[in-house]
């Protein structure tokens, strides 16, 4: 079954080679199927190859019956190939400066660990929504791949998403009073 | 295995990455001092490799000086103090406060990749918990750095040997406003959560001078110049109660930029021609220093040096298609090197006699000038 699902994806030359290897089997899309939709997309299948091969020598008009099981499509499932997003470069960033025309951030690169960068991002890349969230300080996640959208449209994309962190709660101000109180008691901090 | 530094011997080595510094001292006798931490490519805190490489038990190190609290100068600095049990603990007065220990629960205490800024001083205060729950006798609480508070003090039979490590700054005034500044910064229920923001001054940072017999080593940490009379490197230059002498060393501060620039710490508290190191600061926006810092620099020293050249810049290696989109998304786009350069210094007690090597990246500062 992982072949049949693959093999559409794996014979796409428009994807880099890197990118098809990593996509051999999409295991958290079949892995949300329920098991009984499983089995009656393994019967279909099955029932296809039969038909196929016992049709293979029938005339033109006849060959609407058949069915290749390779474009076979699974629809629902907790999660579905389509609206997905591939990614190529992921970044966790942080705000250092900011400017009129864009803002200074640190880098730390997903996929390779050790790496650092030091960019000046254009505010304009930034969604109006997350416009307010551009402080010193402030984290970010910087995704560059491939999104394909509900319609199986791929194309290339770059999302730049600041990291919300909630709201302080009553919770939060006790924890760090308590944390406060209790470290001077053990230290003597002051 | 490197060789450990005579009893007789003074070292210093300053480290520096471009985004971080690191300064280890042997003050003689087997007795080692830390200010400030950067990493190494492997993310290890430099001075415990270097401690390590040269055969020296973290259990000689006497002090651990946390200047102020930027990350590019505390970066690694909880593990130190995790493995140096013998040593004090020195950062700065204006930290000495009930709200500092809540700002520091409140944004140190769960943190991403890339902000680590009260990270480190959250898992320092985590150890000195540990020890305060077990009555541990080692070091669990902090020692507060002040104008004119000597804070390590060694006596010897060889009176070259005799050392002092004296706070010059920070200053009563920088300390207060430094307390209502951090009062300011706890968070408040409703607030939308943020990262901490990055303190653009550095206000409150710890100046030391370092007396071994008759040589004194001035550092100077991050420490700028300031619009208030009672703060910067004005007040500690104008205090009449602080015995400066002369330096024949300066670890030149905030990496040599104008700011940190004052003209009577050359004329009045340095020797003439005084040995200088400077850490680069190029993980920012404006990398420094600058060639006008540069040859300002050496307008007052000839054997000034640089930790690790601001020049080096690595190309980075991408595919295309991300490559594409950063040069449309960004002005600038930089890897920083994570490789960490060193200038040693070897010496007699008071460096009457010394040499210079360079390691990985330094190199004379006043040849760039040039």
């Amino acid at each position: 079954m992982d072949t049949i699902l693959c093999a559409e994806v794996k014979t796409d030359t428009s994807l880099p080679a890197a990118s098809r290897e990593g996509l051999v089997t999409p295991p958290d899309f079949i892995d949300g199927l329920p098991s009984d939709m499983w089995e009656s997309i393994l019967n279909i299948n099955e029932q296809h190859s039969h038909i196929e091969s016992a049709r293979g020598s029938e005339g033109i008009g006849q060959q609407q019956d058949k069915v290749r099981p390779q474009h076979t499509f699974v629809l629902g499932g907790k999660r579905s190939p389509l609206n997905r997003f591939i990614s190529l470069q992921k970044w966790e960033g942080v705000v250092l400066e900011i400017d009129e025309e864009c803002f200074s951030a640190r880098l730390s690169n997903f996929k390779k660990q050790d790496d650092e960068e030091i960019c000046e991002i254009y505010l304009s890349e930034i969604s109006d929504e997350d416009k307010n969230l551009v402080t010193p300080g402030a984290v970010f996640y910087w995704s560059i791949g491939y999104h394909t959208d509900m319609g199986g449209q791929r194309k290339r994309s770059s999302i730049i998403r600041f990291r919300r962190l909630g709201i302080w709660t009553t919770h939060d101000e006790k924890q760090a009073n308590d944390f406060a109180d209790e470290t001077i008691k053990l230290t003597g901090w002051v | 295995m490197e060789q450990k530094p005579q009893n007789s011997q003074i070292e210093i080595a300053v480290f520096g990455n471009g985004f971080g510094e690191s300064v280890i001292i042997h003050a003689g006798d087997n007795d080692w001092i830390i200010i400030d931490s950067c990493t190494n490519s492997d993310g290890e805190p430099v001075a415990l490799d270097y401690l390590k490489r040269k055969g020296v038990a973290y259990s000689d190190v006497k002090l651990l000086v946390a200047t102020h609290w930027h990350d590019d100068h505390i970066k690694g600095i909880s593990k130190i103090f995790d493995e140096c049990h013998n040593a004090k603990f020195v950062c700065s007065g204006a930290l000495q406060t009930r709200d500092f220990l809540t700002v520091t629960h409140a944004y140190g205490s769960n943190t991403g990749k890339t902000n680590t800024l009260l990270k480190e001083f959250y898992s320092i205060t985590q150890t000195m918990r540990a020890r305060g729950f077990t009555k541990s006798q080692k070091c669990k609480t902090p020692t507060w750095a002040c104008a004119n508070r000597p804070i390590w003090t060694r006596k010897s039979k060889n009176t070259l040997l005799n050392c002092e490590v004296i706070a010059l700054y920070p200053s009563d005034e920088a300390i207060t406003s430094a307390h209502l500044e951090i009062g300011q910064l706890i968070p408040t229920e409703g607030m939308t959560r943020r990262s901490f923001p990055p303190k653009k001054t550095n206000d409150y940072c710890v100046v030391l001078l370092i007396k071994i017999g008759e040589c004194s080593f001035l550092l100077g940490s991050d420490l700028q110049e300031s619009d208030c009379k009672h703060k910067g490197w004005s007040i500690i230059l104008s205090d009449e109660t602080i015995e400066l002498g002369e330096s024949c060393f300066f670890k030149v501060p905030h990496h040599g930029s104008l700011n940190a620039h004052h003209d009577d710490i050359w004329e009045k508290v340095l020797t003439k021609d005084p040995l200088c190191i400077l850490t680069p600061f190029s993980n920012g926006k404006n990398p420094i220093p600058t060639s006008e810092d540069i040859e300002r620099v050496c307008s007052f020293s000839s054997q000034s040096f640089i930790a690790k050249s601001n020049a080096t810049h690595i190309k980075t290696k991408m595919d295309k298609i991300s490559a594409e989109f950063i040069k449309s998304s960004t002005k600038s786009f930089r890897k920083c090197s994570k490789a960490v350069g060193c200038v040693l210094v070897k010496g007699d007690l008071g460096l009457k006699n010394y040499n210079v090597t360079l390691h990985e990246g330094a190199m004379p500062l006043c040849t760039k000038a040039s």
